[in-house]
């Protein structure tokens, strides 16, 4: 109803504010005649406006629907954010951050198992011992296929993590 | 005899099994419903980075021809369009398919996508030297005028929203200015971050826009019961009689998708819909489009596939991308350390050569395999998305990471991912960011070279008639697209 609008444009603005302060500190040798600053700072120039004329425009739609709303009372609804489908998408963020740090410390193969087991489960849980293996035997079959392809074939140094390295050579 | 050497190079050993496994992965990703050609090329992007440059390109060309006639698969036996370019494919083939005439839609689509493929492939050939020719000649501010030129195409790739789209744009050139700067090597944006020094690198952020956004997306889709293809569909093989009934309206629409494809941000959608129009418009029987007949899937499979070599010219000669499938590629040719534009055609001949070469070969492996395989393909392109979704994203990060080993570059696939996702969700179109990041640093670096050249007089921009016809034509191309979208929003809203 043009909340966002106004307040991705809002923040967008403010946003292009500071960056055009960073650019004040930019080096800008007297005899340079296009120098660093120049490009960033057109393009903020514009980001800014096109940025306002965005939070107007939602500030008049939010204005129209309150108008609208107060008129009819039975029409009043909440735009819902929190639904299965975001909190799935939360979820996953939060699991592929978690799997970076995995990746790096526990190393790749086990952060590739779990990852794959825990996705899957976001998308469709499932209970009982056999899916559950299912799942696991495709997330070894993963891991696998990976250390053939990127191991082998494109000779990437996978992280071994907590596995000795040895296992990987 | 240059194209005979492209020729051999293709049909070397190795470089003809990477085309065919291309094609073959590109048809696949492009008959899955919501993965695009350009989530295949980003995708397997880091695949080709251990490769010569030909044969990563001869690659790519292969995924991009395959993905985009992959989409008419599911279109014909599922009616999901596996691509949007496949959308007009499925208001006859799906109807065919009811019929019982399942394969004989799939072999008018192969055949189709086939002519439309070559017919493109000839005009790309014997178009894109003369033009890169003509473009050798260009100086700074004739480059930056061609950029902005190519830079307007985010007002015709907006979507539904030119503001969004404008929004989007700029937000991918401010993207390239972070790190050293071009000219005098000052950092900018870094905000004390080593691994920003270089900036944002393409590879990492390009799969992040792209697969991890669309990812996301699928998440929040959640899981659908697997669709069920139809085991036998029919013959396949298209009947001598029906290739020589539709000859006219193959030729015809691909002529029409290779220019559509030509035109800077109208893509193989546009182009099919055209093609469907202009076969409808001139058939006999107008009235039976849409209820299954073959003419309504032969010409939007010619069309679209031959928006590939049409999107090439441009891309190739100018540096400047039509679409997002060929920022991407032109984003894959940077990585490979070439600069599209018409230098590459006097310095890389080898590889011009090959890109022209793979494409006609890629058409050719496209209709052995979709006359073959078809619904093979479309029983893998149904596998469930709780088996698919988590390979595509352990693909995508390892991908980003193969490149240089690097953490950093996962992380920053996954903000790219995460940021794009939040802005497509909110009407934010990501083609233009992809786009921008791609012609962000042509733009910077000859805008300023031009400056310093004309002691930052800015009449340098209007001194050659080059830069001024490139000025004007991106000044009409704005236009363009605002009376465009004004007409279509006084359309909706008198329905």
């Amino acid at each position: 109803m043009g909340k966002r609008d106004m307040a991705f444009g809002g923040g967008l603005f403010l946003l292009c504010l500071i960056l055009l302060y960073q650019t004040t500190t930019f080096y800008n040798p007297p005899t340079q005649i296009a120098g660093p600053s120049l490009w960033p700072r057109i393009l903020l120039c514009l980001l800014a406006v096109f940025s306002l004329v965005l939070a107007c425009k939602g500030f008049r739609q939010y204005r129209n629907w309150k108008q609208q709303q107060q008129g009819d009372e039975q029409a009043k609804e909440k735009e819902v954010f929190w639904t299965p489908g975001t909190k799935r998408v939360a979820v996953a963020i939060a699991s592929t951050v978690v799997f970076l740090i995995a990746f790096r410390y526990l190393g790749y193969a086990v952060s590739v198992l779990l990852y794959f087991v825990g996705i899957t489960y976001i998308l469709e849980p499932v209970k009982g011992v056999k899916p559950f293996l299912i799942r696991l035997a495709q997330a070894l079959f993963l891991v696998v296929f990976i250390y053939l392809v990127f191991g082998k074939a494109l000779s990437v140094r996978l992280p071994n993590g907590i596995l000795p390295r040895s296992w990987f050579v | 005899m240059d194209f005979l050497s492209g020729l051999g190079t293709v049909f070397q050993l190795n470089n003809l099994l990477l085309l065919v496994l291309g094609v073959v992965l590109g048809i696949i990703v492009g008959a899955i419903p919501g993965l695009t050609a350009t989530l295949a090329i980003s995708l397997l992007l880091p695949f080709t980075f251990s490769l010569e440059a030909s044969t990563a390109l001869i690659m790519l060309v292969g995924i991009y021809c395959g993905g985009v006639y992959g989409g008419s698969i599911t279109a014909i036996l599922l009616r999901t369009p596996g691509t949007p370019g496949a959308a007009a494919t499925a208001l006859d083939g799906y109807p065919l398919m009811k019929k019982g005439e399942g394969g004989r839609a799939l072999g008018i689509a192969t055949s189709a996508s086939f002519t439309g493929g070559m017919i493109s492939c000839v005009f790309m050939i014997f178009l894109a030297p003369v033009i890169s020719g003509f473009a050798i000649r260009f100086s700074s501010a004739e480059f930056f005028a061609l950029a902005l030129f190519g830079l307007t195409i985010i007002f015709s790739i907006s979507g539904k929203s030119l503001l969004r789209g404008v929004i989007s744009g700029l937000i991918g050139l401010l993207i390239c200015t972070v790190g050293l700067d071009v000219i005098v090597s000052y950092p900018r944006f870094t905000f004390g971050i080593q691994n920003l020094m270089i900036g944002f690198p393409l590879l990492p952020s390009i799969i992040g826009l792209f697969a991890v956004s669309e990812l996301l997306r699928l998440f929040e889709e959640g899981v659908k019961g697997k669709e069920e293809v139809q085991a036998n569909v029919g013959r396949v093989i298209p009947r001598w009689k029906d290739l020589w009934h539709l000859k006219w309206t193959m030729i015809k629409s691909g002529i029409i998708g290779t220019f559509i494809g030509a035109l800077p941000g109208a893509g193989a959608n546009i182009a099919s819909f055209v093609a469907y129009s202009e076969a409808k418009r001139a058939s006999k029987t107008p009235e039976a489009f849409g209820t299954g007949i073959v003419d309504g899937v032969a010409a939007p499979e010619a069309a679209n596939n031959a928006v590939t070599g049409g999107a090439l010219i441009p891309m190739l000669t100018l540096g400047v991308p039509g679409d997002a499938v060929t920022a991407v590629l032109l984003g894959a040719l940077t990585i490979q350390g070439l600069q599209p534009g018409p230098l590459l055609f006097r310095e890389r001949p080898d590889v011009i050569n090959s890109i022209f070469a793979s494409a006609v070969v890629s058409n050719c492996v496209m209709l052995v395999v979709g006359l073959l395989l078809a619904t093979f393909i479309a029983k893998i392109a149904t596998v469930k998305k709780t088996t698919l979704v988590p390979i595509i994203a352990v693909f995508s990060l390892l991908g980003s990471f193969a490149a240089e080993s690097s953490f950093f570059h996962m992380g920053i696939t996954v903000a790219f991912g995460i940021g794009g996702y939040l802005l497509e969700r909110n009407g934010f179109p990501l083609a233009p960011i992809a786009l921008a990041i791609v012609l962000g640093n042509l733009a910077e670096t000859h805008f300023r070279a031009a400056l310093i050249r004309s002691s930052g007089n800015p009449l340098i921009f209007f001194n050659s008639i080059i830069s001024v016809a490139f000025l004007l034509l991106a000044v009409g191309s704005v236009i363009f697209a605002i009376h465009s979208q004004r007409k279509t929003q006084r359309k909706e809203a008198r329905e």
